[in-house]
Order: structure tokens, then sequence, then C-alpha cells
């Protein structure tokens, strides 16, 4: 008796068990019409094998993607970079020197109230900034030096930043900024938004856009009909 | 052992492993390597954002898989199968072939390939696509797909039998 196709599709798959395999095999051996059948599936095997995008085509593609979901995803990892100096324009610097990065006292509540439900004391997130006139040897520009520092357990690490990097950590974990002058406490320029829209259980900005819903393993994606079922599938 | 996808050392070896399970099956529903990318891309940011824990690293990649899967043929929807095939005529050169070896293919037989998989019905292409390019059993094709084995197998072997025509059809003969 001749192999149908089935399951000759089956062997070709490498889904056969013993000791049917054994039998096609034998079998593909002496008879020239399966034995002509089985190479055309080994064959169209071949061409689907032949138009495979292939690793090197594509690690380009996986390191950058990679590279975005470490900076918007993963936690900030502690960076290199210390006692950035860099200069101001002049009306820029004097607003500068005199700033503050002021972490409103409502939000360090709310933030806190996210993330502190009962049974996780997590520390309260501190930010010192620090802001000091450093000559810098060519006379009329000085060039402030900024040091700042967080404080916390986990989601911001403890690491040096300068105003600017500061800022767009603070951004990214979804705090509202805003930088004020001592003297006057006028808010000079705001970064962020509010953190009850931002924040997300973990402490972290939350991705994506908000009509977004996310996947689930039902395949809710597609349209309920489109789904791939099998009531409606017989099996032989 | 269990895998969360938001812990960042499971994150990084789930990435690696299954990102070019993803890439490949992503790339040939689409046939547009940066709708591939971008597939991939927002499987894994759904994943880590979803923090969910996975009883494994399989369960996890049938998961990403399910959703690139989707998101891939969400694409190709949008776009319109005419449409796509017209730009990746105009703009999307197909993937080079490497070595001579390798070529045993034309160029032109490999475009009649790819057009006769995205012609063919959505149940059998994905089934297809999942167990060449994906390098998955019929097992793990049943369980992304939430369908049995053996109708897996079936599907399998539908979608051979209707590759095998619909590439005739166009002149290049499989056997």
């Amino acid at each position: 008796m001749c192999l149908d196709d089935q399951v000759l599709s089956s062997y070709i798959d490498g889904e056969l068990q013993e000791p049917w395999k054994t039998q096609v095999v034998e079998h593909i051996s002496h008879c020239a019409e399966c034995r002509g059948r089985y190479e055309q599936f080994a064959r169209l095997d071949q061409m689907l094998y032949e138009t495979r995008l292939k690793s090197d085509e594509f690690s380009t593609q996986q390191q950058r993607v990679w590279k975005y979901l470490e900076k918007t995803c993963m936690p900030a990892q502690p960076k290199k970079f210390k006692h950035k100096r860099f200069a101001f324009s002049a009306p820029a610097m004097a607003a500068a020197a005199a700033a503050m990065v002021v972490m409103l006292g409502a939000n360090v509540f709310l933030i806190r109230g996210v993330i502190g439900e009962p049974g996780a004391e997590q520390p309260i997130p501190t930010l010192t900034a620090e802001v000091q006139q450093v000559p810098n040897g060519m006379g009329e520009e000085p060039v402030i030096g900024v040091s700042a520092r967080a404080h916390r357990a986990s989601a911001i690490a403890p690491q040096e930043l300068t105003v600017d990097e500061l800022l767009v950590l603070l951004e990214q974990k979804g705090f509202e900024v805003e930088l004020k002058r001592s003297d006057s406490m006028t808010p000079v320029q705001s970064y962020g938004a509010s953190p009850a829209a931002q924040q997300d259980s973990r402490g972290t900005a939350r991705l994506g856009t908000p009509e977004e819903t996310p996947a689930t393993e039902k395949e809710e994606e597609l349209p309920p009909e489109e789904q791939d079922g099998w009531s409606d599938w017989e099996d032989y | 052992m269990e895998v969360k996808s938001s812990g960042s050392e499971s994150f990084q070896r789930v990435y690696q492993e299954v990102f070019p399970v993803i890439m490949r099956v992503a790339y040939h529903v689409t046939y547009n390597v940066d709708a591939a990318e971008d597939v991939c891309q927002e499987a894994f940011i759904r994943f880590y954002n979803r923090e969910i824990t996975f009883p494994s690293i399989d369960e996890a990649k049938y998961w990403l898989i399910r959703v690139a899967k989707n998101l891939a043929i969400n694409y190709v929807k949008r776009k319109g199968r005419e449409q796509a095939a017209f730009d990746r005529m105009k703009r999307q050169p197909l993937p080079a072939m490497k070595t001579g070896e390798e070529q045993v293919l034309g160029d032109e037989t490999r475009a009649v390939v790819q057009q006769a998989i995205q012609q063919l019905p959505e149940k059998l292409r994905t089934v297809l696509i999942l167990k060449e390019y994906g390098d998955l059993n019929y097992r793990e094709i049943g369980k992304i797909l939430h369908i049995t084995e053996s109708n897996v197998k079936v599907r399998a072997h539908r979608a051979r039998l209707q590759l095998m025509k619909l590439i005739d059809q166009e002149g290049i003969h499989v056997s």
C-alpha cells in the first residue's frame, strides 16, 4: 500500500514516530511513485528554507531593538559619566546658578502612595542637587559645575548626574520637576507630566500610548472570528 | 525555571533566545524587515510591561511568538495585501543570498515562493511559517495557536499542497 501525502508531510516535518518512520523509509526506497512525491515535498521544503531570513540579515535589528529596550524599559543602570561640566549662556547661567531641582512635595507623597503599599516599605526617593560656580579659566563666562545625587534603593540608581541628565532621568521616571530660582522661587521650566498619569506600580515610566490595549494570551489583536480555532476545522 | 518578564536578567535571556524566532516569523508574515523590527520591538515592550511570571522560558517564548504573530498579521491587514506586495516590489529588495553554494534559487524563484506563501489562507500560512521559520514542532505550534496537535498536522499538510499548486501555477515546478 502506498503512502498518503499526510504521512509524507509529517515525515518531512520530523513528526512521524516509530515504527512508521522506518516503514516510510523502507517504502520510499522501493516505490518510485512515493519517492517522487516525497521528493516533491522535500524540494518544496528546500525552497522554503532558502527563502529563510538568515541570522546575519537581522543582527543589526537585534542590537538596535535591544538598545531601545534598554533605554526605555529597563531600570536605569549606573552610568560612567562623572562630574560633567557644561557652560550656560549668560541668561540661562543666571537662572541656573540659582537653580534648584525641586520635586514637588505632593508628587513625592503621591508616588510614595503608589509604591508604598502595605508590606512593601520603600524609602522615599530623595534628590539633592549642588550647584557651584567654577572658574573655567576663560575669564568672562563662568562654568557652572553641577552634581546631583539620587538616593533610592532601586528605581533611581545612585549616580552623579548633570542637571540635564537628572531632568531626563526624572522625566523618564514620570516625575514632575520644576526648576526654580532660589531667590524668587519662580518656575524656570517644568518637565515631565503628572506622576499619577505616568507612574505605574513599579515606579517607572509607562510606555506606549494610553489607548493601546496590551496583548493577552487570548489573541485579542485579531477579531474573534479570525482567531485560530479548531472547532471549525475538521481533523482527519 | 520560572521566568519573570520584567526581571532584567531573565528578560535578557529571553531576548537572546526568542528574538531570532519572532524576527523570522514577523518577517515571513510581512516580508518587510522594517515592519518585522517594529513588531519585535512592540512585542518585547508588551512582554516587559506585562510583568507576567511564566513557568518556563518556553512558555515565555510561546507568548511572545503569539503576540508577534498577531502584530505581524495585523500589520499586513492594515497595509492591505496588494499594497504590501506593491511596496515590496518597489522598495523592499529581497534579502541578498550570501554564498554561491546556497544560491540554488534565483531571485525570481524566491519572489514566487514568497508570493505563494502570502496567498495561502491565514490559518495555513501561520502554521507553515511557524513550522518552517519558527523552528517549532507540532506540539509547540498547537500551544501557540490554541489548536490541537493533529490540527497542526492537517494544516501543515494542506499548506504544502496549496503552496505546491501556487508555485506550479507560476511556472516553477517543485518536482
